[in-house]
């Protein structure tokens, strides 16, 4: 369904004629009001003697600073009764927004990463985003550009999630982030849909699984570019939700649908690690975790603290013996830990004895009864080995590029 | 009977609300009885007719009602959706002011009834045009149906016959079939309560209480609370009239597998009345501990598994199968002590690529956890020790 047909279909929406990141009146609403976020700001000329004149032209008497029109952004204001219904120089069509987030996504959040300066930069981010999810709910965009607006999105969000675990919670709120992060996927994954339905009508775009199995490969289902990402989103919700039996009966009809022609997409192989966390097995869901892409590795590394609080639990009872012993780097190696001291700290956290030997080496003993049921599950941390791969430009090209 | 005309038809209404026959009026706004096949009665705005016949509120009901037959005649399913819509909120304000009596529920379970199955043909031809949210007529539908549920369930004043409580189930059920087929499960809890709390939890028609318990034993499937759910399904399947041979076989699809998890194995000649041999490979498989026929059977059955969203409540089945073979293994070995190593072979036997002993020992440490196997593994020696007495209990004994 094209643009038109859908607004037909959907009534009429009103349309924004703004084709800036931000609307004028905002950003001279923000420059007045002292609103202005430092990424914001024009920025001083470094250079020689008109740095004084220049500051002082940029520089308004009351110590306002000015707006670079090449970096200011629609910032969030929540709809609420008494506010205006926005008028269409407000609002921004689906090509300012799309420039919004590639600019929000590549510019801002894929920059120092490694200093403790990027929380500003993911609350501008988050906070900018969310703005143009306003603009694209208000307007109703179709369902094809929505896709390409929250997939970044998404993206972003697990990232967010995994880098910021370790923040204390006055500087990074994982459950505000984790609502955000959810409210896209599933809009997201509803838009596939959508999409597909629209797909199964016309042939044109949708070929049958044929009988021929190498045809219907090639082919991969789907015409068009939806296709690698719908499978790594549908991949990601899997994977958040781990052992979750809801994402669970959604990924199996999804997998049936595809036939046998994805069995070793990215798709699959979430969907392997979440079956595996339905059953327990956290020697396998880990096994498995490592030969993820490091999106779904972040994604899933957010989901560790529950699988090693299990596995403790299952091995409480399963090695329950007084005399016997379990070695520490065996745990360390099968539930990813990154050090020793991480595990002995866990395990005296859940009330599992750590001892040591006269090798020097560390031992768990098992007993359940001392398994502390009580105690709140950790937090997540993150992995030293998924570490290793992330610097500024590897994660422009996870975030932004197709994966 | 399709010569009905107008007239006639307002006399019956009239005749039937006033000697209130529950029976007559039902079906006399019901649309699958033989007066909307009349062509006289094809009309879309037939307000000044009915006003002269009937009073208000019903002439409201009427008037609705008969826009439906009109639309479907048409056939336009979204204006016969939205005006089934108006029936029945218009029948919800009826049903408000008949105070200390509830003769008309009848009538509305018809007209609920309705309402749901036209909002499914509302949606389905407004998705195969491609516009709408899928579901978005079914799931206003049961904005109508809480309408009238609220009226049921506070109508406390009157007294035991009088009562339109007795209203309650027949909503719920209705509810139920709409929040299962949106797949919006969380928002049946509250119905379940209400049910639970109502003094006449029990002595709903039986009929009810099959689809009632057939639904929250679903529920409680989904909720992975095997226990309930089998006794719900039980009941579903134990008090459904043995002639609604496919509702038996409804319930059956789900009772076979939960009660194969809590260890109760069904028989091939219960499987074979009912068609649904698709589960006696599996049987076979899990009692036998032989793994790869239960993966065999369950690939070669899987898209009926998915169809009834009953695959990974089967993935459960595996668990049961390596308990079974495991106890092989020990039989075989007949020692107490059983080294990884056998177990893993076993495994390995059975097709299972890529595993490892560190694997096996997690699957035994699980099965340990759940009380399928008594005993304890020792890591240093590699093996598993069961207890002397009772090493494999029975499932049917665990909690």
């Amino acid at each position: 369904m094209d643009y038109g047909e859908e607004l037909t279909a959907y009534g009429d929406f009103i349309k924004g004629t703004c084709n800036l990141m931000c609307p004028v009146n905002e950003r001279k609403l923000r420059e007045r009001e002292r609103l202005l976020h430092p990424l914001e700001r024009l920025e001083h000329p470094v250079s020689d003697v008109s740095n004084i004149i220049h500051t002082k032209r940029n520089l308004r008497r009351n110590g306002n600073y000015l707006a670079d029109p090449n970096k200011i952004v629609k910032s969030f204001s929540r709809s609420a009764a008494g506010h205006k219904m926005p008028s269409p120089s407000d609002l921004r069509p689906f090509p300012a927004l799309d420039m919004t987030v590639s600019y929000l996504i590549r510019e801002i959040a894929c920059n120092n990463i490694h200093t403790a300066g990027w929380v500003d930069r993911y609350n501008f981010v988050t906070d900018r985003l969310r703005a143009v999810r306003q603009d694209m709910v208000i307007q109703n965009l179709p369902s094809v550009d929505c896709i390409k607006l929250l997939k970044p999105m998404v993206k972003f969000h697990v990232f967010a999630a995994y880098w910021l675990c370790e923040s204390p919670i006055n500087v990074f709120d994982p459950k505000i982030n984790s609502s955000f992060l959810q409210e896209c996927i599933k809009r997201l994954l509803n838009m596939y849909d959508i999409i597909r339905k629209t797909a199964n009508r016309d042939d044109s775009v949708f070929i049958p699984v044929t009988v021929d199995f190498n045809q219907a490969k090639k082919q991969l289902v789907y015409k068009g570019e939806y296709c690698n990402e719908e499978h790594l989103i549908c991949a990601l919700y899997l994977i958040l939700n781990l052992g979750n039996a809801e994402a669970l009966n959604q990924g199996i009809a999804r997998l049936r649908f595809y036939g046998g022609c994805c069995q070793s997409c990215i798709e699959s192989q979430a969907f392997e690690v979440s079956i595996a966390s339905w059953h327990g097995n956290y020697n396998k869901v880990c096994k498995l975790i490592r030969n993820l892409s490091p999106l779904l590795g972040m994604a899933a590394a957010i989901n560790l603290p529950s699988i090693r609080r299990h596995a403790l639990i299952v091995m409480s009872t399963a090695y329950n013996n007084k005399t016997l012993k379990f070695p520490i780097d065996v745990l360390e190696e099968t539930l990813m830990w990154n050090n020793q001291n991480q595990v002995v700290q866990d395990c005296k956290y859940y009330g599992v004895v750590v001892e040591k030997t006269e090798d020097t080496k560390l031992y768990a003993r098992f007993q359940k009864e001392t398994f502390n049921l009580h105690v709140k599950q950790l937090p997540p941390f993150r992995l030293q080995w998924l570490d290793k791969t992330l610097s500024d430009v590897a994660l422009a090209k996870i975030l932004a590029d197709h994966c | 009977m399709n010569n009905y005309t107008i007239n006639k038809y307002l006399d019956e209404v009239s005749n039937a609300w006033r000697t209130r026959n529950p029976v007559g009026l039902s079906n006399l706004l019901s649309l699958r009885h033989c007066h909307i096949a009349s062509s006289k009665l094809h009309l879309p705005d037939a307000g000044s007719a009915v006003e002269r016949f009937l009073q208000n509120p019903l002439d409201e009901v009427v008037v609705a009602h008969l826009r439906v037959i009109w639309a479907l005649q048409t056939p336009d399913y979204a204006e016969a959706y939205r005006c089934q819509s108006l029936v029945v909120q218009a029948f919800s304000r009826m049903l408000l002011a008949c105070r200390d009596d509830n003769w008309l529920l009848k009538a509305m379970f018809t007209v609920c009834l309705d309402l749901r199955l036209l909002a499914i043909q509302a949606d389905k031809h407004n998705s195969d045009k491609g516009f709408g949210k899928s579901m978005e007529a079914l799931e206003k539908a049961a904005e109508c149906f809480m309408s009238c549920f609220r009226v049921c369930a506070s109508d406390n004043r009157a007294t035991n016959d009088d009562t339109k409580k007795w209203g309650m189930m027949s909503l719920v059920n209705q509810l139920f079939k709409v929040y299962f087929r949106v797949n919006k499960l969380h928002l049946c809890k509250p119905l379940i309560r209400a049910i639970d709390s109502s003094p006449y939890k029990d002595l709903f028609p039986v009929s009810q209480q099959v689809t009632y318990r057939y639904y929250v034993g679903r529920k409680a499937m989904f909720d992975s609370d095997y226990k309930t759910a089998g006794e719900y399904l039980t009941y579903a399947f134990e008090r459904c009239h043995k002639q609604s041979k496919r509702n038996k076989r409804l319930i059956l699809i789900y009772l076979v597998p939960i009660k194969m998890i809590l260890g109760y194995m069904p028989q091939r000649k219960l499987l074979e009345k009912y068609d649904l041999l698709q589960f006696w490979e599996l049987v076979q498989g899990v009692q036998s501990g032989d793994v790869r026929r239960l993966n065999e059977a369950m690939r070669q059955h899987q898209k009926f598994f998915v169809q009834c969203g009953i695959y990974l409540l089967l993935e459960k089945l595996k668990v049961i199968a390596y308990r079974n073979l495991f106890k092989k293994v020990y039989l075989l070995q007949k020692t107490h002590q059983i080294s990884m190593e056998a177990l893993l072979c076993a495994l390995k036997m059975m097709d299972i690529e890529d595993i490892d002993l560190s694997e096996t020992q997690c699957i035994v440490a699980n099965l340990i956890y759940e009380g399928k196997i008594k005993g304890y593994i020792s890591h240093q020696h590699q093996k598993l020790v069961v207890s002397k007495q009772n090493p494999f209990p029975p499932l049917s004994s665990l909690e």
